[in-house]
């Protein structure tokens, strides 16, 4: 044995010092321009590496990023052109100058990327979409993504034109990683193949980065990634006295996390299991509370559930208090899509016009609609997360049970695709799920995406009533998103809003999800966001005594 | 053809075997369907399944070795693995095994000699008590128990608990068919001749017994060997290890089909290459191997 | 041996014992189970009790290793008594696939079938399987060549005993040899040899699951046992997962028992995995 032991010294695995978080998933791919639809893994090092044109401020208002300042126009055909100013101090890892042109690069391929759909706001990206998605020869591609509205102008200048206004685009510019630029001068002229090695296998100082961390290595098998301090960056964590940039953070996957914390062996964690939450709670668990909400949907297409009457009879049978009841240490129940930390949610007096729980409104509905015949599947995520799902999909079934409705659980690991899944008649196969809804951004706009026809909502409500309620919607939604005044933008959002939970009952809003955390009083600014996102930027190493203090975390 | 050559072509062509069957079970799945209906990932994804399994070429099942020869990666990016990641991580798991594996024989050793002493006794029972508590406990329950003492620790310590935690089933199990054998060897005339002799128990045991009981010893060391690799998997999650088994367990999960088949092609390999060094143990140790057997 | 008889009694009670309470308590008394558990209520999902989730979901650990036991030891004697029919060429054939399956362990080929199972399914080509015949199918598939291999030897070594030989002189055919002369001896071998798949299929199905690949429904224990395992770090987790251990144990104790008392009745004893 011992010559094993001596034989295999070095190849043993040996956990580094340095600062070590626990995140629930790794990476899909560094690869922030072509992406993975899987993509909300990715962010904590996407912003922990990268930057965009605009920033988020605490209170979620834009601020510069990237960009120094910018000014926006409508032009004559109506389209919304921003001139972007970059900031001249801003290096990449290497050394070498951000450009206009690294965003062209990284715009262009984000287009042809595998969450492309997201550029779709972009002058003439819908022609460059769908050319692909119509398999066109490369040359139409190529020559219909040059005329996509985003130019160089000079070096420290980018000129981005909008298809239309779009109210939102300030805010998802800082966070959405798609928009980040991309070191052209590293990847252009490579084969598609070397570009992938360039972000798969981290090595010899690239990927490059910009934000105040570089990936050093990324282990797939070992589940970790480590970041080091880059010290190159113009957006380094704001160091107060006897603070310092953290030089070595890895983030990995444990089994143990919450063990390894408390033996002092990770610096982070997150305390995502019922199991943990349930018990004492320990003195410096954290709470953060999402922009995001968390709902049960309805196949619209497969009957019962066809009719409007039926879906809400469903939410009014929902007492929301009892189905959370004791499952966390604090639930925001709610009955609306909008959180109400968003500038645009809905008044209380609005909020009450939506379905909330009344057991014998709910008899009544389904009584005069004919009843539920039939047992109804809800589908289920399987694993373990923050929101406690199975015992919510249990406690559903219970509700509704109560009021005559049959529910089966079926927990599945592969959720998106049985919810996606066709039956051969046509309809989609489930009749109800539950799933989170986060934000990307703070703007009411990034809840309601997910419904619009070509969202990924898997709901069929695009063909209720001939079209006429989904055309009403997203016509809404197009005079808000365009809308310049915030308060008549906020009433368009709010019907929006109405057509969607209550006219058509399309889902049943059940709570806004927190997210809970351990962190170690000697890290400063490490912190969850609202948009679920692990904040690595900030980061600086302190004392532990002066912890409290220079914790930047006021006002929660 | 001579019996050891026919012996170790046996072994040898489990490779070829299995290598053929994992590909063509892969390449069988609706996952690289061209119809939408039918497949249950992205396109993209099914292209690269195309592209890594060479399908629809001839000799397209060459393609996953011929990708990993010329250093190009296997699956997408996420779980995607090169020849030099995939040697590396199985040196690490076999680094366990080959630690495991001596642990295995000392509890085995040590459980034979308890259950021949227990049988007699009140303590009969306990040998069938623990190989039903060890054979009855999942490797991830002790692995989970151990952790949080050793993980993030270094200095090997998490490979040694890894190989601590997965070598005691083995270990038993072996332990009871040597044990078994211990038992047959100890009653038959030769050790009562040698113990009327005057031959105490220990030098009986030692010079006459255990070289009998060796080939029983040699004839599970395969499976004992497989039963390791298999419950690394489970304790390299644990234990947080970033080698094979983690490897095989990501891969099957996120569906890189590709990498299953290389990854299952070069585990049996790897136990070939055990049975190979079996063969020759039992060609040193037991003369009777080297006669010529029907 | 006069006490094999009734350590396999003892062996059989257990299992049988355990199996019949559980599936009377999980299906015809749910809320015996549900109202009295001195365990408490499960972690990860609280409305139900431990006792429910562990003790209630035995008899489909029970039933998953039943199954997929009785399918593969069914599968490896028709693979041995084909072997052993036809001899020669096809015999030795047989013989290496059975060794290549045989050499991978369990919990990898269930894995690479669950993968495979669960896409065809997913595709609608799963011939109707759902979890369970998924699990069980996979079980069997994997399970078939110890078995197998198993039964083949000892039809060789029955073979050359001198009444299958006198049999032979008389001129019995193979197919009649083995029906009348061989099957009667081989029989509780079969049945030991059976029994001791069932701790096999009751882990594997555990393991996989830890690994989060299975998808079993209803709630087995073995299932239980591999997706509560977190529990084990927090505070009162063992209570949870202690309890479910234990009655894996149980299984996997009387499983062995019944198994090599009748084994060695029968003179050889099978191997574990």
């Amino acid at each position: 044995m011992a010559v094993a032991l001596g034989a295999c010294g070095p190849c043993g695995f040996q956990p580094e010092a340095g600062v070590k978080v626990v995140v629930p998933a790794m990476p899909t791919t560094l690869d922030w321009s072509f992406s993975d639809p899987a993509s909300w893994a990715n962010y904590p090092v996407m912003l922990a590496t990268q930057k965009g044109l605009t920033s988020l401020g605490a209170d979620h208002a834009v601020g510069p990023g990237l960009a120094e300042r910018w000014e926006r126009v409508r032009d004559a055909q109506g389209r919304e052109v921003y001139t972007f100013h970059l900031r001249g101090d801003v290096r990449w890892s290497d050394g070498s100058a951000l450009t206009a042109r690294d965003f062209v690069f990284g715009w262009r391929r984000a287009l042809r990327g595998r969450e492309r759909g997201e550029m779709a706001d972009l002058e003439g990206a819908v022609r460059a979409l769908a050319l692909q998605e119509e398999g066109a020869p490369e040359a139409d591609v190529v020559a219909a993504l040059d005329r996509v509205g985003v130019e160089a102008v000079d070096a420290r200048t980018l000129r981005v034109t909008l298809a239309r206004p779009r109210s939102y685009f300030l805010s998802r510019l800082a966070n959405v990683y798609l928009f980040f630029p991309a070191p052209a001068a590293d990847l252009e002229g490579k084969s598609a193949e070397a570009v992938r090695d360039y972000f798969d296998r981290p090595r010899d100082g690239r990927p490059l980065a910009l934000g105040p961390y570089r990936v050093e290595a990324w282990d797939r098998a070992g589940e970790r990634v480590r970041l080091v301090y880059n010290p190159r960056t113009a957006f380094p964590p704001p160091l107060g006295p006897g603070e310092s940039p953290a030089p070595v953070l890895t983030l990995m996957k444990s089994e143990i996390g919450p063990a390894l914390y408390e033996r002092g062996r990770v610096d982070f964690v997150f305390v995502d299991s019922a199991a943990a939450l349930r018990t004492r709670a320990p003195a410096d668990l954290q709470r953060e509370p999402l922009l995001s909400t968390y709902f049960l949907a309805f196949n619209t297409q497969r009957p019962p559930l066809d009719k409007p009457e039926v879906r809400r009879a469903l939410a009014y049978a929902l007492d929301r208090e009892a189905l959370l009841a004791g499952l966390l240490p604090v639930a925001r129940v709610s009955n609306v899509l909008l959180p109400a930390e968003l500038p645009a949610s809905a008044s209380p007096e609005e909020a009450a016009r939506l379905p909330s729980h009344d057991e014998a409104r709910a008899r009544e509905e389904l009584a005069r609609a004919g009843g539920v015949a039939r047992p109804l599947r809800l589908v289920v995520k399987a694993g373990d997360s923050f929101v406690p799902e199975e015992a919510l999909a249990e406690r559903i079934a219970a509700q509704l049970g109560r009021v005559g409705v049959q529910v089966v659980v079926d927990v599945r690991s592969d959720f998106s695709a049985e919810v996606a899944r066709r039956t051969s008649e046509g309809p989609r196969a489930y009749d109800m799920y539950v799933r989170r809804l986060g934000a990307d951004y703070a703007h009411p706009n990034t809840f309601f995406t997910l419904f619009e026809r070509e969202g990924n909502h898997q709901t069929g409500w695009e063909t209720q009533a001939g079209g006429e309620p989904m055309a009403r919607f997203e016509r809404l939604l197009e005079e808000a998103d365009a809308e310049a005044d915030s308060s008549r933008a906020r009433a368009l959002y709010v019907q929006a809003q109405d057509v969607l939970v209550g006219e058509q009952a399309v889902i049943a809003p059940l709570y806004h999800p927190d997210r809970y955390f351990r962190v170690r009083a000697r890290l400063h600014g490490l912190d969850v966001d609202p948009f679920n996102f692990l904040a690595l930027p900030a980061l600086r190493l302190g004392s532990e005594s002066g912890a409290v203090a220079a914790d930047a975390r006021g006002g929660r | 053809m001579s019996p050891v050559v026919s012996r170790l072509l046996r072994q040898l062509v489990l490779v070829p075997v299995v290598a053929c069957a994992s590909y063509f079970l892969m390449a069988a799945l609706p996952l690289t369907q061209e119809s939408d209906a039918k497949r249950q990932v992205s396109a993209e994804l099914a292209a690269s399944y195309r592209r890594d399994l060479g399908l629809g070429e001839p000799w397209g099942f060459l393609r996953p070795w011929e990708k990993l020869w010329r250093g190009e990666r296997l699956g997408t990016s996420a779980q995607g693995v090169t020849g030099d990641e995939l040697l590396r991580k199985l040196s690490g798991s076999v680094g366990v095994g080959l630690v495991a594996l001596p642990l295995a024989l000392t509890w085995a050793l040590g459980f034979a000699l308890l259950r021949t002493r227990w049988r007699r006794g009140r303590w009969a029972v306990l040998g069938d008590a623990v190989p039903a508590l060890a054979f009855g406990t999942p490797v991830f329950i002790p692995a989970l128990l151990l952790a949080p003492a050793v993980v993030e620790r270094g200095s090997l310590l998490p490979e040694l608990s890894a190989a601590l935690v997965i070598s005691v089933w083995p270990g038993i199990f072996l332990g009871t068919l040597v044990g078994d054998a211990l038992e047959a060897e100890l009653s038959r005339d030769y050790v009562r001749t040698a113990r009327a002799k005057g031959l105490g128990a220990g030098a009986v045991l030692r010079r006459h017994v255990l070289p009998n009981v060796w080939p029983a010893l040699l004839d599970a060391v395969t499976p004992v060997a497989t039963a390791l690799l298999a419950g690394s998997f489970a304790a390299e999650r644990v234990f947080g290890l970033p080698y094979f088994g983690q490897l095989y367990v990501l891969a099957v999960l996120n569906k890189q089909v590709a990498v299953v088949v290389v990854a299952t092609t070069t585990f049996a390999g790897v136990l070939v290459l055990v049975s190979l060094a079996v063969e020759w143990m039992r060609w040193w140790l037991d003369p009777r191997s080297r006669e010529v057997r029907a | 041996m006069s006490r094999a008889p009734v350590r396999a009694w003892v062996g059989l009670a257990l299992l049988l014992g355990l199996g019949g309470l559980s599936l009377a308590a999980g299906r015809l008394f749910p809320e015996a189970l549900a109202g009295t558990c001195p365990l408490g209520m499960d972690l990860q999902r609280p409305d139900r009790t431990v006792c429910e989730l562990a003790f209630g979901g035995l008899w489909v650990s029970l039933a998953v290793g039943l199954t997929a036991g009785a399918l593969s030891t069914l599968l490896g004697l028709g693979v041995a008594a084909v072997a052993r029919l036809l001899g020669g060429a096809v015999e030795q054939a047989v013989l290496r696939g059975v060794d290549a399956v045989f050499a991978l362990p369990d919990v990898l080929v269930v894995m690479v079938l669950q993968l495979a199972g669960q896409s065809l399914v997913d595709s609608g080509q799963g011939a109707g399987l759902g979890p369970f015949g998924l699990m069980v199918t996979s079980l069997a598939l994997v399970g078939w060549a110890g078995p197998a291999r198993m039964f083949r030897d000892r039809l060789l070594t029955l073979e050359s005993q001198e009444y299958v030989a006198a049999a032979r002189a008389l001129g019995g055919g193979r197919a009649h040899v083995l029906r009348v002369h061989l099957w009667p001896a081989l029989r509780p071998f079969v049945l030991a040899v059976f029994l001791s798949r069932l701790p096999t299929a009751i882990l594997t199905e555990s393991t996989v699951s830890f690994f989060g690949i299975a998808r079993m429904e209803p709630m087995s224990l073995g299932r239980y046992l591999g997706t509560s395992y977190a529990a084990l770090v927090y505070e009162g987790g063992s209570r949870v997962v202690l309890p479910a251990w234990g009655l894996l144990v149980l299984l996997v104790l009387g499983a062995s028992l019944a198994s090599q008392a009748l084994t060695r009745g029968a003179g050889q004893a099978p191997r574990g995995r």
